[in-house]
């Protein structure tokens, strides 16, 4: 056909990833060293690849240098999602409160400085200081130094939230897993660091794609892409073309629709390499979820 | 569009030009701006006559000449930014509760601190002061920050309730006296009070986010040292509440 759109000899299916809306926030982490910093937001974001077992979609957006941080120390930035407001406060205290609070030399920034929709964060780690906890207003922005054995943590005592985007995706069917998982590396490669993006699952891969509920068991609320498995071509209703014998996953959340377009463009491409033969997506026909991202689309 | 004031002539006189904010001039046209009130010798004299007067209804002032003789600048000021190219008498940004107050120049007595018989002085907003300040800057303060680019001199921070100070040259001898809360932040060297209790030596995580914040946002630039730190940490005034601190660099 002629509006067939093939990269590298890849087939770019004409379909669309369907997203939902979740609620985001950006925290800034900083510490003595881009190590320690690192470590503070590898912790925080572990467990946290989708809201389904997780309650909370979590990742590293990127590095920011020293000169570029509020206290002028090594930084990561770290996006946070949910879907509602209520639980995106409630897992930012966890996870502050249990991972970056006690990692040594680190304090945490809001990333969000524009959004005018504040949690109080900080404001409720601030008592684990047990009445000892004093604030700063510097530059109109309260920060609370909690005294801990190290000397002293500061936490930003607000953080800023938005409306934002969760589930986007695209998958890459390939001739073998070995195929799959590299066309799929070379996309999270192409994607890491693009600003307001994150890429939840591990290394940035799902090797296991859901669907919603399940065929047999009803408490479940995903279960296998059983239309994307290669071993159930025979016995299910497959979506997989002849010469495919596996599928990686990449889920995006975004702070807004546009961030994940971006990835997307340049991460599909990337991993239209020899022995892919299609990248699809997912979607329910538009009927769950508001955001949907064309591939061709984006593509153009 | 700013309101600037250029003082007339030199004056042996001291003059009392409280009546100075920026929230009293946001409002008002340039006719009205001299109508204001400022004494000298107890004689009320319309600002007109004492400042040459350009520009109106800005919340943003400028005023400059000799004004070392000129006291109650930026008095209860609220918002809006008073900035001062010069020297300046006694009692600038007194019961001041908000915006920007600098002055590039150096200060008299009773910076930022209470109108004569109040139990607070500032409670809120910035005073930049680039030189020297006299004796009793940051008095009572109960919120703000204070910024000297020199010396301070005797009783600084005095039974300050909170807020910080931040003193780049030399602290005379008092600093702290009677404080309940609040932070003395001392790069040039301070005599520590009797009531004052050493806690350690270390890096005090918001030193470095207070010093990027001069710099980037008020153009007040200190060597990267004081980034780094350490400091000691002393406690007190232990005679009363005992919960303010000095931060006194150290190498």
């Amino acid at each position: 056909m002629s509006d067939d759109l093939v990269i590298n000899g890849v087939e770019i299916e004409d379909t669309f990833a369907e997203a939902f809306p979740m609620r985001g926030a950006r925290v800034i982490i900083t510490a003595v060293s881009a190590h320690w910093a690192r470590v503070a937001a590898t912790v925080m974001t572990g467990f946290a690849t989708s809201v389904i077992g997780c309650k909370v979609e979590a990742g590293i957006e990127r590095e920011i240098p020293a000169d570029d941080t509020p206290d002028g120390r090594p930084g990561i930035s770290v996006l946070v999602f949910t879907p509602d407001s209520a639980g995106l406060q409630a897992r930012l205290i966890e996870r502050l409160g249990q991972t970056v609070l006690t990692c040594p030399t680190t304090a945490v920034f809001d990333g969000l400085p524009a959004s005018t929709d504040r949690m109080p964060v900080g404001k409720a780690l601030r008592i684990f200081g047990d009445g000892f906890q004093a604030s700063k207003v510097i530059g109109g922005i309260r920060y609370w130094r909690v005294p801990v054995m190290e000397g002293e943590a500061l936490v930003q005592e607000t953080l800023g939230k938005v409306s934002a985007v969760g589930g986007g995706n695209f998958l890459m069917l390939a001739d073998s897993a070995a195929t799959a998982l590299k066309a799929a590396e070379a996309a999270v490669k192409a994607m890491t660091g693009i600003a307001g993006v994150i890429l939840p699952f591990p290394g940035g891969i799902v090797r296991s794609g859901s669907k919603v509920g399940s065929k047999r068991y009803k408490s479940l609320l995903a279960s296998t892409n059983d239309a994307f498995s290669p071993t159930l071509r025979e016995i299910t209703a497959t979506d997989l073309p002849e010469g495919v014998n596996s599928v990686m996953e990449i889920v995006l959340d975004g702070l807004d629709f546009d961030s994940i377009s971006r990835a997307m463009k340049v991460g599909i491409p990337a991993a239209c390499i020899p022995g892919v033969a299609r990248i699809t997506a997912g979607n329910y026909g538009g009927k769950l979820g508001p955001h949907h991202f064309y591939l061709r689309k984006i593509l153009a | 569009m700013s309101v600037s004031l250029t003082l007339r002539r030199d004056t042996s006189d001291r003059i009392d030009a409280s009546a100075i904010t920026p929230n009293a001039l946001v409002t008002l046209a340039s006719p009205d701006i001299g109508k204001l009130s400022c004494w000298i010798r107890g004689q009320r004299i319309s600002l007109g006559d004492v400042f040459q007067i350009a520009g109106e209804r800005s919340d943003d002032v400028r005023i400059e000449g000799d004004l070392s003789r000129v006291d109650g600048l930026g008095t209860g000021m609220s918002h809006g930014t008073l900035t001062i190219d010069g020297d300046v008498g006694d009692n600038a940004g007194v019961a001041m509760s908000g915006g920007l107050l600098r002055i590039n120049g150096s200060a008299g007595d009773r910076l930022g601190g209470p109108v004569p018989g109040a139990s607070r002085g500032m409670t809120g907003g910035e005073i930049i002061v680039t030189g020297n300040v006299g004796k009793d800057a940051a008095r009572r303060v109960r919120r703000g920050l204070v910024v000297i680019g020199r010396d301070a001199g005797p009783g600084a921070a005095h039974a300050m309730i909170a807020g910080t100070i931040l003193v780049a040259g030399k602290i005379a001898p008092g600093a702290g006296l009677w404080s309940k809360r609040g932070s003395v932040i001392a790069l040039g060297g301070v005599e520590i009070p009797v009531t004052y209790r050493y806690a350690c030596t270390y890096h005090p995580p918001y030193i470095p986010v207070l010093l990027r914040y001069l710099q980037r946002e008020r153009g007040f630039t200190t060597p990267a040292r004081f980034a780094t730190g350490p400091y000691r940490r002393w406690t007190g005034d232990v005679a009363d509440v005992g919960k303010g601190e000095i931060l006194e660099w150290t190498t």
